[in-house]
């Protein structure tokens, strides 16, 4: 069995534990909770691949979340529909990391549940476009398209 | 011939000709071939090491003395250069160092003193081994559990051994865990280049070796010394050469039996219990045992060794013996050898027991004694010294002393004889001395002198008056005179006996038993005084107290003196000797005064 590290990028509260917690875990906690450092999670995949998803917090520190993308197989970039910013915290990582650019990537666009909040222009389709191609609304709460976006990547690592 | 060969040469190859031109300038050109190579040279090595993976040894490989040379010429360079990585090291090294040093230090001082430390002690000093090497590889109790080899740049698992159903979590996310904690001490705690080496949980700990390429984790149960770390360290160094390709190629990861394996051998568990049984025997026991007989046969050993001294000073000091041998037994010795009729063995003590043959010995008390026995002089003083013999004091008979001087010359080990003795003065005669004195001084009457055992005896009576003279006289011309047997009489004393008491009594014809005896020892003082001329009469007075008529008092008056005198003949005095004297009443009292009533006695000189 093939380990994949896959990482999970984005800003402050985009719900990239409760995404994680989802996809392995199927389960959904509406309190949230800082993660500090780093988080790991693994899920089997098809019985041939495993992945290994490192949910890393402190992103708003320069260069703090660095040393855990190094060796990474694939990217997870998070965005908040409901907070545009989220998208230019993903165009400034991977701006300061472009070697995450040669990786594999989807997107999820996350928090679709909430959805009088959401806040989207079609500008930041464009900002996600230059990040990945892959983009996924999801919804963490509810499970939309949590399943497909993580298989997605799976089919990119294969 | 040869313009024909060209000219088909030309037309044969044309423009080949020219290219192979170019390349022999290209080989004859040092700089340009250089330069071409150089160009391709990257990409060669590259296909190379791809196809042969040996090959790249040979890259690797570094010439010792170019080096050598590279470091001296440029020193300062290399200085630079080695500083970053030299220090850490050496900061490492100290702190690994000193944490084993106080590791060593606690532990010897826990088992200095036990039991177990002095087998311990046993085992270092028959094996060569310093003792604390014994101590650690006896007290330290672990169990390596875990193994985890881990990619250093992604955290991923590369190879793992131990049982998974130990753990919290799958081995991948361990891995990544551990590396991602690595990422955050590092980011958190600086970038000096050190890594974390090691963490701790309860009685678990996990020791992170790093290699250049992959982290070695090992989860450990229980206390274990640095020496484990350090053949960890080796052991990922061995992992690192012997597995170079596959720690780089993800493909293997998690499926490399042979890693596994190497990773399985890590798996090791040390316990005391392990030891105990390892040794097969527990010999403690059985050493105490020995210890126990060897000090048994030691003090017995010692025992018969100051037996057998004190026997051997025993022996020695008798004259006359010579020791052969001398075996222990059951109770004792038993000394053989040559013994001396004459030699004196009763100091010997009960429990040596002698088996000799007689010989005749020369030592000078041996002689000596037998001069002793031949001459049988109680007052000869015998010496015999490096064979002279010296005779001194008294011999009894001067022809038999003649005699036997001429028989000493048969008495083995006499060479000379050096006879000081003289012959015995032989004593007067003491009864004729006595009977000489006693005719020059009569002997008092009444005592005896006669000569018993060579010694005058005195018994008799002798009066003190005539002590002082008589006596005097008899000490001046006699030692030692036995008087154990004389009587000294002291006449006042007699005397005194006889008047100083009157018989009270009020009957005529009797007297109580205590009067009775007063009476005979007046009697007998009386006839003492007169053997020895002291006394002439005896004078009985009677007298009363005139009570009741004149007649009748009288008349008692020479009844009592009477029959008083007729007592004293019966106590043996003579008759003659008795003077009765009656105090005849003038008057009658009326009074009653028994002490009045008796017989007086008076002694006539």
């Amino acid at each position: 069995m093939k380990s994949k590290k896959i990482c999970m990028i984005g800003r402050f509260a985009v719900g990239k534990t409760s995404l994680v917690d989802r996809y392995v875990k199927n389960h959904f906690a509406d309190k949230y909770q800082t993660t500090v450092g780093v988080a790991i999670s693994t899920k089997i995949i098809d019985n041939t691949t495993k992945l290994i998803i490192w949910d890393i917090a402190g992103f708003e520190q320069e260069n703090h979340y660095k040393p855990y993308l190094r060796g990474a197989h694939g990217i997870i970039f998070v965005a908040d529909a409901t907070e545009p910013e989220s998208v230019h915290t993903l165009a400034d990582i991977v701006a300061d990391s472009p070697e995450l650019k040669a990786l594999p990537a989807v997107c999820f666009i996350n928090k679709t549940d909430r959805k009088d909040d959401i806040n989207w222009q079609p500008a930041l389709d464009q900002s996600i476009a230059g990040l990945t191609a892959h983009s996924f609304w999801t919804s963490a709460k509810t499970g939309d398209h949590v399943e497909e976006g993580f298989a997605a990547l799976s089919r990119l690592l294969s | 011939m040869s313009e024909d060969r060209d000219k088909l040469k030309s037309l044969l190859l044309g423009e080949e000709i020219a290219q192979i031109k170019a390349i022999q300038k290209l080989l004859d050109d040092r700089q340009a071939f250089t330069e071409k190579v150089s160009q391709v040279l990257d990409n060669a090595a590259d296909q190379t090491i791809k196809q042969n993976p040996e090959f790249q040894k040979k890259f690797s490989r570094l010439d010792p003395k170019a080096l050598t040379r590279a470091i001296k010429a440029n020193q300062k360079s290399f200085i630079d250069a080695m500083i970053p990585i030299m220090g850490p090291m050496i900061r490492q090294s100290v702190a690994n160092a000193i944490s084993k040093f106080v590791q060593d230090v606690n532990r010897a001082m826990e088992q200095r003193f036990s039991i177990k430390a002095l087998r311990w002690r046993w085992q270092a000093y028959r094996t060569g081994i310093s003792f604390t090497e014994i101590v650690f590889s006896n007290t330290i109790e672990y169990q390596v559990q875990q193994v985890f080899l881990i990619d250093k740049e992604s955290g991923l698992l590369i190879e793992h051994a131990g049982h998974e159903d130990a753990l919290m979590q799958d081995k991948e996310a361990i891995s990544a865990m551990l590396t991602a904690i690595e990422s955050f001490v590092q980011d958190s705690m600086g970038h000096d280049g050190s890594h974390l080496s090691a963490a701790k949980l309860g009685e678990r700990n996990v020791e992170v070796i790093s290699g250049s390429q992959a982290n070695l984790a090992v989860v450990i149960k229980g206390a274990y010394t640095p020496r484990l770390v350090d053949h960890l360290s080796a052991a990922s160094e061995q992992i690192h050469i012997d597995f170079a390709s596959d720690i780089n190629d993800q493909n293997t990861w998690n499926n490399n039996p042979d890693l596994k394996v190497e990773l399985e051998n890590l798996l090791v568990t040390k316990s005391q219990s392990d030891d105990e049984e390892s040794s097969g025997v527990n010999f403690w026991p059985w050493l105490i045992i020995a210890l126990l007989l060897i000090g048994w046969f030691s003090w017995r050993t010692y025992q018969q060794h100051k037996a057998l001294s004190e026997t051997r000073l025993q022996l020695a000091a008798i004259d006359g013996l010579v020791v052969q041998q001398i075996t222990p037994n059951d109770d004792g010795f038993l000394v053989t050898g040559l013994l001396d009729p004459l030699a004196d063995t009763s100091t010997l003590s009960a429990d040596i027991r002698l088996a000799t043959q007689p010989y005749v010995s020369l030592d000078d008390e041996l002689i000596a004694n037998r001069v002793r026995l031949l001459l049988n002089q109680p007052d000869l003083e015998v010496e015999v010294r490096h064979g002279l013999l010296t005779l001194t004091g008294h011999f009894d008979d001067v022809q038999q002393h003649r005699l036997q001087r001429q028989m000493l010359g048969i008495i083995p080990g006499i060479s000379q004889v050096d006879d000081q003795s003289t012959a015995r003065p032989q004593p007067p005669d003491l009864n004729q001395q006595l009977l000489n004195h006693l005719q020059q001084h009569p002997l008092p009457e009444y005592l005896k002198l006669q000569v018993i055992d060579e010694k005058i005896v005195a018994s008799g009576e002798l009066m003190v008056s005539d002590v002082d003279d008589y006596w005097q006289l008899l000490n001046q011309h006699f030692e030692a005179i036995d008087a154990s047997g004389l009587t000294l009489l002291n006449a006042s004393t007699q005397l005194k006996s006889i008047t100083s008491e009157p018989l009270n009594f009020i009957a005529t014809n009797q007297l109580s038993p205590a009067q009775q005896s007063l009476l005979n020892q007046k009697a007998a003082a009386f006839l003492t005084l007169h053997r020895h001329n002291q006394a002439k009469q005896i004078k009985l007075i009677a007298q009363s107290d005139c009570q009741g008529s004149l007649q009748e008092s009288n008349a008692n008056n020479r009844k009592r003196g009477t029959w008083l005198a007729e007592q004293l003949v019966q106590s043996g005095v003579d008759r003659s000797l008795i003077q009765v004297e009656t105090i005849l009443c003038e008057q009658i009292t009326t009074t009653v005064n028994t002490d009045l009533i008796g017989v007086w006695f008076e002694v006539n000189r």
